[in-house]
């Protein structure tokens, strides 16, 4: 099972760094570096902040696949 | 299946531990006298020059600590926020720096007490000076760290100076951050398990041959007994309605 996401993606596409995202969505830097990375699945609240702030659903972030 | 394996594992695990528990009481038995000169000699070079090994730790940490603090100030000068690398350097080397600082100080606490166990034999105040050289560079190491870190992450708060600052520092963390200090406090508690255990089944072996008094048992089952009733008290607690991550 692994949680995989776009978030590099999406912000690439609004030219935001990982410090930009992460003020906006009330995280320290480190923590989009983990989340992008994979190595930290972030909670609901995380998950729906940061597609807010893409304007996007979570499901189109964070791809969930079973192994 | 499984169970009866790991029941067997188990076991065999049990009666490998007794075989090697017997071998090795039996080679100190054997070589008691050599084994006892062994020790006598170590504790012996460590008195005769716990000033120099003082001189010694305190100066290559220093130096150390040094070296990693401006490289990291520089670094932080000429930062991009858009250098994701850059900020994952930094951050690797602020997360040696310190607990490269409290171990300086742990060493100097750990030395100064062999200083003043050995008061007799070696002058004291320079030990005493050592000390509180080590200590103050320590603390004030500390606190500009923190300084830099706070500077790379400016939504951390606490001073460290003030006595709430792990509350308030812990308080300022996301829930990565908290999560990653849960992971890594749970790792250092079974470490610190089996950490109590070897040093305990060490002390046993070392007193067939040399008598160690009973302060070594009675720190360690202390320290011991006090880690496993915080973690039991803390995770009743917890389990209790105490959490606090309703956000």
């Amino acid at each position: 099972m692994g949680l995989k996401n776009r978030l590099k993606e999406y912000r690439a596409r609004d030219n935001l760094n990982q410090s930009d995202l992460g003020k906006m969505v009330g995280t320290s830097r480190q923590t989009i570096s983990l989340i992008e990375r994979g190595d930290y699945s972030p909670s609901v609240i995380l998950a729906l902040r940061i597609a807010k702030v893409f304007g996007t659903t979570v499901e189109e972030l964070f791809l969930y696949e079973e192994e | 299946m499984k169970i009866q394996k790991q029941t067997l594992k188990f076991l065999i695990a049990i009666i490998v531990s007794s075989l090697i528990g017997g071998l090795l009481g039996w080679f100190i038995i054997h070589f008691e006298t050599a084994i006892f000169h062994g020790l006598l000699n170590f504790q012996n070079l460590i008195l005769h020059n716990n000033l120099y090994i003082q001189f010694f730790i305190f100066g290559l940490c220093a130096l150390l600590i040094l070296i990693i603090f401006f490289s990291v100030k520089h670094k932080l000068n000429r930062l991009d926020p858009n250098d994701d690398a850059l900020f994952d350097q930094i951050d690797h080397q602020l997360g040696v720096l310190l607990p490269l600082i409290s171990a300086t100080m742990i060493s100097g606490f750990c030395l100064f007490g062999i200083t003043v166990t050995n008061a007799l034999n070696e002058p004291v105040l320079i030990g005493l000076v050592l000390f509180l050289l080590n200590t103050s560079f320590a603390l004030i190491m500390m606190v500009l760290t923190i300084k830099l870190t706070k500077v790379l992450y400016p939504e951390k708060k606490g001073n460290p100076l003030d006595f709430n600052f792990d509350k308030e520092w812990i308080k300022s963390c996301d829930e990565a951050e908290k999560f990653v200090i849960y992971k890594a406090s749970y790792r250092c508690y079974q470490l610190m398990n089996f950490v109590y255990c070897g040093v305990m089944t060490l002390c046993l072996l070392i007193s067939i041959a040399v008598n160690i008094g009973i302060f070594p048992y009675l720190l360690i089952g202390f320290l011991w007994i006090t880690q496993t009733l915080v973690y039991a008290r803390s995770a009743n607690r917890f389990q209790h309605g105490q959490l606090d991550n309703v956000q």
